[in-house]
């Protein structure tokens, strides 16, 4: 269909609007109570055209195309009508632009300045109405409402919600809910639609929540950017909520190889992003990650990236989270990968750092048999090769160019050497490291611990440590740390359970001395720790501690178990760069001092988390492959990904309750056995659990007006 | 076809189609039935809150409970908009998106008009207990009779939503179509000022805040209007509205904003000088407006006793024993309380005409 607009000649699409056709042809029209994704009103009588040489100018955004139509959106009657029309808007709006979240993106200024119209020969005067703040994640100053309906229209219309709309109020009309109940009253869903199609500060985040430092997409899906892998949390929650296990676990897959496993262990800083937090608790997104993983028939296998082989071959150097991300992702790209492993099975610390209630060797098992079988494809042999009890000292002498066999090499050792503090006593028998106690509880070998055991430590590791000793029939366990309980790192959830399995927590203390049980018999027989007023870091990043006169207190220890930090082994004999002591120095890339040789996971960062180790393979096997002459591509799409429903409804019954919890095994119960205590959720409860997502990735498929300065 | 029957108010003070329904319902229902067509689909709008007549009405038609809708008697003019009435039906607010009249498969009819004589028109005229059946096409003296005005007194017929016409009293042979179910006669004590703030008050009671033409517009106009009436108008006022009332009245997405527009248009066309009067003149022929009315003493009444100045706050009283006492216009801030204080029955309020009085204070003459 062809018409006319500005002496332009346009092509409009059948049922396309005269404003549609205008702003898809680059002539701008100004408008404001249109939206690209909501239906037009005609209300605000910017967007006026002349029709025909017609001397009533028609709105736009009403007016359908027609074949050979003459559209005039200079012409002096459209013109006086739209600038009249915003001149009316402008008197009632608040005439300090300045003070405004909005300021330079917000549309009404940005239309006002195109057109430059000013409102001062009618009577001024905004009509202030109190700030609503006592609502989670959406703030109203409707001082700054221009009444264009646009958030009435995306919650009825796009959401199928309906808990805005217009109201009569003694003070005038305004943008409210029924009744004047809060928004949780209505039956809002926080989809956040409304403050996305708000053209004013009207509808607006709530004041600091936005992070500066981050980009929009990341401050509106705070789940997806607080993951290290970037996991598309709202887009597996869908497919849990709708009971499709596998394209959950496909998603999940896209990012990262180990779902189960996360499931059971991810230190989750996605569900302290979550925006449910502002609305009674966040989501369990780690847990339903277990959930649908633990349902998984592996549809996705045939999707997954097989690259033929380039004939390079590349060796990794630690075969724990970060190692066998990047050997997957290489030998998809192609790659033939040899992993070399100390220990006498793979896993890293997966297998000997966490205790196997939290993740038993079976889920291990299972998740690198499925890296062995979906890298291998349909090749007759393995692309990655594992040889467990070989500890390579020296990596470098691994790359052909120094003699060895590979073109290239990637150090993924870990850390796992425990700390021991210099403090008296440290040395006596009796005290263990951390990883030592863990490694040997894993190994089936544990180290005794009978009768008092105290760790020293407040991180999530001392937390499995203490654990680990209840289960081991520790006649008591106690937990000492310098930092007072609300600033530990352990996360809350660690220290309840540890408290139900009878672990003592001593918070705020510092350690003083470690006792022997008599004079000269070299063993641990006490522990005296002080407390502590106040603990923070200096200048220096040293430790300072106020202590508490009289605060002194000695525990009875048998055990001593320092989960004070661990740093990496053996990486000092590698000839490589290294930082603050012991660990890897690498660019942005993970590349070391020496060319083709990477390093990642922990042993570059220091201890994390498992899924922090993931995305550093991600980014080790992205920069190989590259060197390797590849195009560093490992993304992948493992299930479709449909447009989403922008409508979300009716809110459903228990949205607004807290989380669901899976059945889990009672303290006094769980403290005397390694088997895992929590069950994954059950089908329904996974589905329950995942409809309270917000789904605040939906804002991001409306569609943001362009600006008169983008045509 | 969807007929829906309107018996919503559009004024709550004349209610006219209800009043008609009341008289007999058994009547109204055979009307109703014989408007729908063949097939078609019925509703029939009564206000919430008349409970036992809407009963009344579902048994008289034989229909169930969702054919005749207790709608929200909130708003009023939106039931003139078939758009509106068509979302009652739908369990929404009555909230038109267009002008009315244009949708094709709807036929919206007022009460009043389904059982209303042909070309008779029921009206309530301001301030009257019951209304009056007129014709539809009436003569302006016709109205002022039926109103109680003597012809001498009117000064113009006015017409509620959604006509809006304002016809002059000044030739009683003129016609007017009776467009509405509310009229209202204007006399010689009534200020068409205050008269227009009035109706523009009620518009935008009834605005929905939809468009920007109908809502702002209008809320312009009341302003205008209103600060006309406080004395607080401005040379630029009438200017501002002969550019605004017009195209309010094309622009407006639907009747109601458009009729705030031909209404103001209508009441500067007849009355602006007496409007702009309160502005140039500082005038109020009428004596309508508060602003504009003055305290003033009584020459032949006042005995000089001083009462007065003790009462006023504002030191706007001048005077001394034995002297007539003089308001001073400018200081005085029209609180009243120096009436209340004379004993004498010297101090009177004044409008558009004012009493002599001395431009000072001069010695009473003995009497």
């Amino acid at each position: 269909m062809n018409l006319t607009i500005n002496g332009q000649q346009v092509e409009a699409a059948e049922g396309a609007s005269v404003l549609d056709a205008a702003l898809d042809a680059g002539i701008f029209i100004p408008h404001l109570c249109k939206h690209p994704d909501l239906e037009a009103v005609g209300g605000c009588r910017l967007c006026m055209v002349c029709v025909d040489g017609a001397s009533e100018p028609v709105c736009a955004c009403k007016t359908a195309a027609r074949e050979g139509m003459v559209v005039d959106s200079e012409a002096p009657a459209a013109d006086r009508v739209r600038r009249m029309a915003m001149e009316l808007i402008l008197a009632t709006h608040p005439t300090d632009c300045t003070g405004c979240v909005k300021y330079g993106k917000c549309e009404l200024q940005s239309m006002y300045q195109y057109m430059g119209v000013s409102p001062m020969r009618w009577r001024v005067k905004s009509r202030p109405v109190a700030t609503d703040d006592s609502n989670p994640l959406i703030t109203h100053m409707f001082t700054r409402c221009i009444r264009c309906g646009r958030c009435v229209r995306a919650c009825r219309d796009v959401r199928g919600v309906g808990v805005l709309d217009y109201q009569h109020t003694e003070n005038g009309i305004r943008i409210g809910t029924d009744g004047h109940v809060t928004l949780e009253q209505a039956g809002c869903r926080f989809c956040e639609a409304c403050i996305e199609v708000c053209p004013t500060g009207s509808i607006i985040d709530v004041l600091g929540s936005l992070r500066d430092d981050r980009s929009r997409e990341d401050n509106i899906v705070p789940c997806r950017s607080g993951c290290p892998a970037h996991i598309d949390i709202p887009e597996y929650l869908r497919h849990v909520k709708d009971g499709a296990w596998d394209d959950a676990v496909a998603v999940v897959r896209e990012r990262v190889p180990f779902p189960e496993s996360l499931g059971c262990i991810c230190t989750h800083s996605c569900e302290s992003e979550c925006k449910r937090n502002g609305l009674t608790a966040p989501l369990s997104i780690c847990r339903l990650k277990r959930a649908a993983a633990v349902r998984d028939t592996g549809s996705w296998k045939a999707r997954v990236r097989h690259e033929a082989l380039t004939g390079k071959r590349v060796a990794v150097v630690g075969a724990g989270p970060a190692g066998l991300t990047a050997a997957l992702y290489l030998a998809e790209k192609g790659h033939m990968v040899t992993v070399y492993e100390a220990n006498e099975k793979v896993g890293g610390q997966m297998r000997y750092g966490i205790p196997a209630y939290r993740l038993p060797d079976e889920v291990v098992d299972r998740e690198m048999a499925t890296i062995s079988e979906i890298s291998q494809g349909c090749d007759e042999s393995p692309r990655i090769e594992l040889r467990c009890g070989e500890r390579i000292g020296d990596p470098v002498a691994l790359l052909a160019a120094h003699g060895g066999a590979f073109d290239a090499v990637l150090v993924s050792v870990g850390t796992h050497a425990g700390t021991r503090l210099p403090m008296s006593g440290a040395d006596l028998a009796g005290v263990y490291l951390n990883t030592d106690f863990l490694k040997a509880a894993r190994q089936g070998s544990p180290l005794d611990a009978s009768g008092h055991v105290v760790v020293l430590g407040g991180g999530n590791v001392a937390y499995d440590c203490a654990r680990t000793a209840v289960r081991l029939g520790a006649a008591s366990v106690d937990v000492c740390c310098l930092e007072a309980e609300d600033k530990m790192t352990s996360t809350p959830e660690e220290r309840a359970e540890g408290a139900e399995e009878g672990v003592v927590l001593h918070d705020a203390y510092a350690f003083n001395s470690i006792n022997e049980s008599e004079p000269g018999s070299g063993r641990v027989g006490s522990v005296t720790v002080q407390k502590i007023s106040r603990f923070y870091f200096d200048e220096d990043h040293r430790a300072v501690t106020e202590l508490v006169e009289g605060g002194e207190v000695t525990l009875p220890a048998d055990h001593v178990i320092f989960a004070v930090g661990q740093k990496p082994e053996d990486t000092a004999g590698m000839g490589l760069e290294l930082t603050h002591g012991p660990y890897v120095s690498t660019d942005a890339a993970l590349r070391t001092s020496v060319e083709g040789v990477w390093a990642a996971g922990d042993c570059v960062t220091g201890t994390k988390s498992v899924i922090a180790a993931i995305e550093q393979g991600r980014i080790a096997a992205s920069s190989i492959d590259e060197f390797l002459g590849g195009d560093g591509d490992i993304s992948e799409v493992l299930t479709d990904h449909p447009e989403h429903s922008p409508l979300l409804g009716k809110v459903p019954e228990g949205y607004y309750d807290g989380r669901v919890e899976p059945a889990s095994a009672e303290g006094v119960v769980r403290a005397k056995t390694f088997a895992p205590f929590e069950a994954p959720y059950t089908c329904d409860e996974a589905r329950c659990e995942a409809s309270r997502c917000l789904q605040c990735d939906l804002r991001l498929d409306l569609h943001a007006p362009r600006l008169w300065n983008e045509y | 076809m969807l007929t829906i029957v309107n018996f919503m108010p559009v004024y709550h003070q004349a209610p006219v189609s209800l009043h008609l329904l009341k008289a007999d319902v058994a009547a109204a229902a055979e009307r109703i039935r014989a408007a729908v067509e063949d097939g078609g689909d019925l509703r029939v709008l009564v206000p919430a809150c008349e409970t036992a007549l809407a009963d009344e009405l579902r048994c008289a038609l034989g229909l169930g409970a969702d054919a005749v809708i207790e709608a929200d008697p909130l708003l009023g003019f939106v039931y003139e908009n078939d758009t509106a009435c068509v979302q009652v039906t739908r369990g929404e607010k009555p909230i038109p998106s267009d002008v009315g009249g244009n949708l094709p498969d709807v036929r919206l009819i007022p009460g009043s008009e389904l059982l209303g004589a042909p070309g008779v028109r029921t009206v309530w005229i301001e301030g009257a207990d019951a209304p009056v059946d007129l014709p539809e096409a009436c003569a302006v003296a016709d109205v002022c009779s039926a109103a109680g005005v003597a012809p001498s007194d009117a000064k113009a017929v006015y017409v509620g939503f959604p006509s809006g016409a304002l016809v002059s009293a000044g030739d009683g042979e003129a016609r007017v179509e009776l467009g509405s179910d509310y009229v209202r006669v204007l006399t010689k004590k009534d200020c068409a000022a205050s008269v227009l703030l009035e109706i523009l008050s009620t518009y935008r009671q009834e605005g929905c805040g939809r468009c920007v033409y109908g809502h702002e517009g209008t809320y312009q106009l009341a302003t205008i209007v209103g600060d006309i009436c406080r004395k607080k108008g401005q040379r630029a006022d009438l200017d501002l509205m002969r550019d605004l009332a017009p195209v309010m009245a094309t622009q407006s997405l639907c009747e109601v904003g458009r009729a705030a527009g031909r209404t103001t248009a209508s009441f500067i066309e007849l009355f602006g000088d007496e409007i702009e009067a309160h502005i140039t003149k500082k005038t109020c022929a009428a004596g309508a407006c508060k602003a504009f009315m003055t305290y003033h003493i009584l020459p032949d009444k006042c005995v000089g006793c001083g009462e007065c100045v003790d009462a006023c706050e504002e030191d706007a009283i001048l005077g001394k024993a034995r002297f007539i006492h003089v308001i001073d216009q400018k200081a005085c801030v029209q609180c009243g309380a120096c009436v209340s204080a004379c004993d004498e029955g010297a101090i009177i309020q004044a409008g558009a005409e004012k009493p002599r009085t001395p431009p000072r204070p001069i010695p009473i003459r003995r009497r």
